[in-house]
């Protein structure tokens, strides 16, 4: 199905036209990604801003519900992009760069499972070289450890 | 010790109410008219205990002693006593002494007669019978059974037929109860059912309608269709004074334009137009495509607000 971009403007909601009114779309207004002062003229209404007379903070003049209903709204027709930066992530984007608790992404364990691969490594190591070690403590090891040799039956 | 102190001691306490009490039952209970004889047979409790409807054999009723002393003897019941499951009969009877100062003067004998209570189990239903030569047989029923229900008229109750066990066909009817006579106690049925007084409703009202403008009067002050001005001022709230920072504000922005929004351009409807028609367009799935209709279709209050306060329309409007 392929439409116009007229018959396309006509499908769009009241709820996203009547705030297109207010605030034109991105390309051609500029919107503050920060909170600034109600006096800026390109004050973003999604974040709260300053009011520099009073020294007073304004509520956003849309609350988090409200822009999220707008962003979903847009969203479905391939228009999110025209709003004015908002204050939090949806969908895809919120996953993706979740700062994900450790627990979440690894199971911490007990002390002894956490440690028990190393500990197995060390042991295997040890026995691996347990007649040099033997010998560093012992010296006269070293004679067991010839009679030893002398003795290996060979095929020959 | 006196004799005065061992006295006491064997005296009876008669201000204590509770020895009193036993003492008077004692005394009464050695000086009482004998019962009409000790009843044969333990006593019947009474969850057990039936009626003589229940039993079969009620007041008036023939019966046959078939057992005991005064077996043979054919009879009329007096009365049936539940607890002990035994009959007075007024044939069966025998004789017992009134003590003296229980005798009524009346009496010329201290010896009388009285009723002897006879076990149900010694008795069977019995019947009256006229031959033709005009002699009276009697019948004695070895066992009877209950049949189906009726409206006994004379009883004023539903009662079941009696007939004879295995002779169906000879029904044993109830006896004719005994009729009451009115005393100088007893209340005419005239007056008994005379109505003598009216049930009460709310859809009668207890004031005649024409004499309610004497209760009321039409022209109080509450019945007034037109309010007083110092009504008027009561009823509504005054209006609330503006505060200093108030007064400020509005001074402040009473030069200020209100302002005035502009409805979006050809460009920017073209822009957002074809956004969205390229996504529109890669959409496949019907049921999406008419949600996104639905929610076209979806309106709010605030968009013809919006667009009543944007330029074009008021440069229409001047």
């Amino acid at each position: 199905m392929s439409l116009t971009s007229k018959e396309a403007f006509s499908k769009l909601p009241q709820k996203l036209h009547n705030f297109f009114i207010k605030f034109p779309p991105r390309p051609y207004a500029e919107y503050s990604v920060k909170p600034s002062v109600i006096t800026d003229p390109h004050l973003n209404p999604f974040l709260p801003n300053k009011n520099p007379e009073s020294g007073k903070w304004q509520g956003p003049k849309f609350s988090l519900r409200r822009s999220a209903d707008l962003f979903k709204m847009a969203k479905k027709f391939g228009i999110q992009d025209l709003l004015p930066p908002l204050p939090r992530k949806f969908y895809e984007e919120k996953y993706n760069d979740k700062n994900w608790m450790r627990g979440v992404l690894s199971q911490k364990k007990r002390k002894w499972e956490r440690e028990f691969e190393d500990k197995l490594e060390v042991r295997k190591e040890a026995i691996a070289n347990m007649d040099d070690i033997i010998v560093a403590a012992r010296p006269s090891y070293k004679k067991q450890l010839q009679k030893r040799q002398a003795k290996q039956k060979t095929w020959y | 010790m006196s004799w005065h102190t061992a006295g006491n001691r064997f005296a009876v306490e008669v201000s204590n109410p509770r020895i009193t009490k036993t003492v008077y039952d004692k005394i009464m209970r050695a000086n009482k008219l004998p019962l009409q004889g000790e009843a044969p047979g333990v006593r019947i409790a009474k969850r057990d205990q039936q009626s003589e409807f229940e039993k079969g054999i009620v007041t008036g009723d023939l019966v046959y002693v078939n057992a005991g002393e005064h077996k043979g003897t054919i009879s009329t019941v007096i009365s049936y006593t539940a607890s002990t499951n035994t009959l007075y009969l007024s044939n069966v009877t025998q004789k017992s002494i009134i003590p003296g100062h229980l005798k009524p003067e009346s009496f010329p004998s201290h010896l009388i007669e009285r009723p002897k209570p006879v076990p149900f189990n010694q008795v069977k239903l019995a019947g009256k019978e006229k031959d033709e030569n005009g002699k009276i047989n009697y019948i004695v029923a070895e066992d009877f059974e209950f049949k189906e229900k009726y409206f006994d008229e004379r009883y004023q109750r539903w009662l079941p037929r009696r007939v004879a066990k295995h002779h169906n066909e000879i029904e044993i009817p109830w006896p004719q109860p005994e009729l009451l006579k009115d005393d100088r106690y007893s209340t005419q049925e005239n007056i008994a059912l005379e109505k003598s007084y009216e049930v009460q409703t709310i859809a009668r009202p207890p004031i005649p309608r024409e004499a309610l403008a004497e209760f009321r009067n039409p022209y109080s002050k509450h019945k007034k269709r037109v309010f007083s001005e110092l009504q008027v001022r009561r009823v509504n709230a005054p209006k609330m004074p503006l505060s200093i920072e108030q007064k400020i504000y509005l001074a402040k922005n009473e030069g200020k334009e209100k302002k005035v929004y502009q409805p979006l351009s050809e460009e920017i409807k073209e822009f957002i137009g074809s956004k969205m028609a390229d996504h529109i367009s890669k959409i496949d799935n019907p049921a999406l495509l008419s949600h996104l209709d639905a929610l076209s279709n979806s309106k709010i209050p605030d968009f013809e607000k919006t667009l009543a306060n944007s330029e074009s329309k008021s440069e229409n409007s001047t």
